[in-house]
C-alpha cells in the first residue's frame, strides 16, 4: 500500500478507478471530503437527519460514478456538484408542490428549530446568522452559504450550481444587503 | 500557537452552531462503506476471460456480418416476411369479411396506391408538374369521403 495521503486528488481517483475501486482508497477520498460535503448539504437542508441521508447518497453515488470522473476538472467540483444536485432532488421530493421558501415560511419550523437550540450548539451570533439566512430567498441563501462558509470562488459555485457568474454575484450582493438589514448594520 | 487557536475558533464559527452527533463522521464513513452496492464490490474477471469474451464477440460479429453480406441479393417479400403462415391462417379463421367487402377494400387500396405512385412520380419530375398533381388530386378527391365499414 503506497502512502495514500501524499497523493493529490487526481492521482487518488486514478488509482481508485484503476485498482477496481478498493475500499481503502475510497476511505481516503471520503476522509478528505466527508466533512465539507456534509456541511454543504446541512446548510441547504438545515436538519441533520436530512443532511445525513443525502450525504450517504452522495458518497454511494460517488462510488458508482467514479468511472465517469473527468480528469480535466477538480474532484472537489465533481463531488460538490453531486452534493448540490442530490440536495435539490431531496428538496423537490420533500416539498412536492411547495418551493423551499414556502416550506420555510409554512410554520416557522426551521426557525423554531434554530431558536430552541435543537441541532445548534448555542453560539448566539451563529444562530442569529442562520435565522437571518432563513429569511433569504433560496438562491441568495445558497450563494451566501457557498461563498461565505465554504469560501468558494464564483467560478466554482457556477460549476456546482449551473448558474451564471453574473447571477451569482448579484444574488450574493442582495444576500449581504439583506443580512446587513437584518442586523441593522446599514 | 495563537494562530492555531484563531483558526480553530474560525472553523468553529464556520460550522455556524449546527450540532452534529458525537463521532458522526466516523460512523458516516462506516455506514457508507456498508451500503456500497454489492455488484460493484465483486472481484474483477481475470485477464484471460476478458480476452476470451472479446474474441467470442468478435467472431460472432464477423459471422453476423458475413451472413448479412451473403443474403444481400435475396429479394425479401416485405408484406409477408414478418408474418408466419400459422399467424395468417389464424387471422383468416377469425375474421369474417364478405367477398363484396373484400373487393371494396382491395379496389380502394389499389386506387389509393395508384394515386400515390402517380403523385410521387409527378412531384419528382419538377415544379412544372404542379398542375398535373392538382388535377390528379382533383380526380381522386372523392376518395376522401369514402368510408369503409367492416
Amino acid at each position: 500500500m503506497q502512502n495514500t495521503e501524499a497523493l493529490n486528488d487526481h492521482e487518488l481517483m486514478l488509482a481508485f478507478v484503476k485498482e477496481q475501486k478498493p475500499e481503502y482508497l475510497f476511505r481516503v477520498i471520503m476522509g478528505r471530503y466527508k466533512q465539507k460535503v456534509y456541511w454543504q448539504i446541512r446548510r441547504i437542508l438545515i436538519s441533520h437527519e436530512d443532511a445525513d441521508e443525502v450525504c450517504q447518497i452522495v458518497f454511494i453515488k460517488l462510488w458508482q460514478n467514479a468511472g465517469s470522473f473527468q480528469f480535466n476538472s477538480a474532484l472537489s467540483s465533481f463531488i460538490y456538484r453531486m452534493a448540490y444536485n442530490e440536495s435539490m432532488t431531496f428538496l423537490k421530493q420533500k416539498s412536492r408542490f411547495q418551493s423551499f421558501d414556502e416550506m420555510l415560511d409554512a410554520d416557522g419550523h426551521y426557525e423554531q428549530m434554530i431558536e430552541q437550540g435543537a441541532g445548534m450548539d448555542g453560539d448566539q451570533i451563529a444562530a442569529e446568522l442562520q435565522k437571518a439566512l432563513l429569511t433569504l430567498p433560496e438562491k441568495q441563501r445558497l450563494v451566501f452559504n457557498y461563498k461565505y462558509f465554504e469560501e468558494l470562488q464564483y467560478n466554482e459555485i457556477s460549476e456546482i450550481t449551473g448558474t451564471s457568474i453574473g447571477a451569482l454575484k448579484s444574488n450574493y450582493h442582495f444576500a449581504v444587503e439583506k443580512i446587513k438589514k437584518y442586523f441593522n448594520l446599514d | 500557537m495563537e494562530g492555531m487557536e484563531k483558526e480553530s475558533l474560525h472553523e468553529q464559527f464556520k460550522h455556524n452552531g449546527f450540532k452534529v452527533p458525537e463521532n458522526y463522521f466516523e460512523a458516516l464513513e462506516e455506514r457508507v462503506i456498508k451500503h456500497l452496492p454489492k455488484e460493484d464490490k465483486r472481484r474483477a474477471l481475470p485477464k484471460w476471460k476478458h480476452w476470451s469474451i472479446a474474441a467470442s464477440l468478435f467472431i460472432a460479429a464477423g459471422l453476423g456480418a458475413f451472413y448479412f453480406m451473403s443474403r444481400k441479393d435475396e429479394v425479401i417479400d416485405i408484406a409477408t416476411a414478418s408474418i408466419s403462415t400459422s399467424e395468417l391462417e389464424e387471422y383468416e379463421n377469425n375474421v369474417e369479411v364478405s367477398d363484396d367487402e373484400l373487393a371494396d377494400i382491395v379496389s380502394l387500396q389499389l386506387i389509393d396506391s395508384l394515386y400515390q405512385t402517380r403523385v410521387i412520380s409527378a412531384k419528382s419530375k419538377s415544379r412544372e408538374h404542379q398542375k398535373e398533381i392538382e388535377s390528379i388530386e382533383e380526380e381522386y378527391s372523392p376518395l376522401d369521403d369514402v368510408e369503409i365499414e367492416i
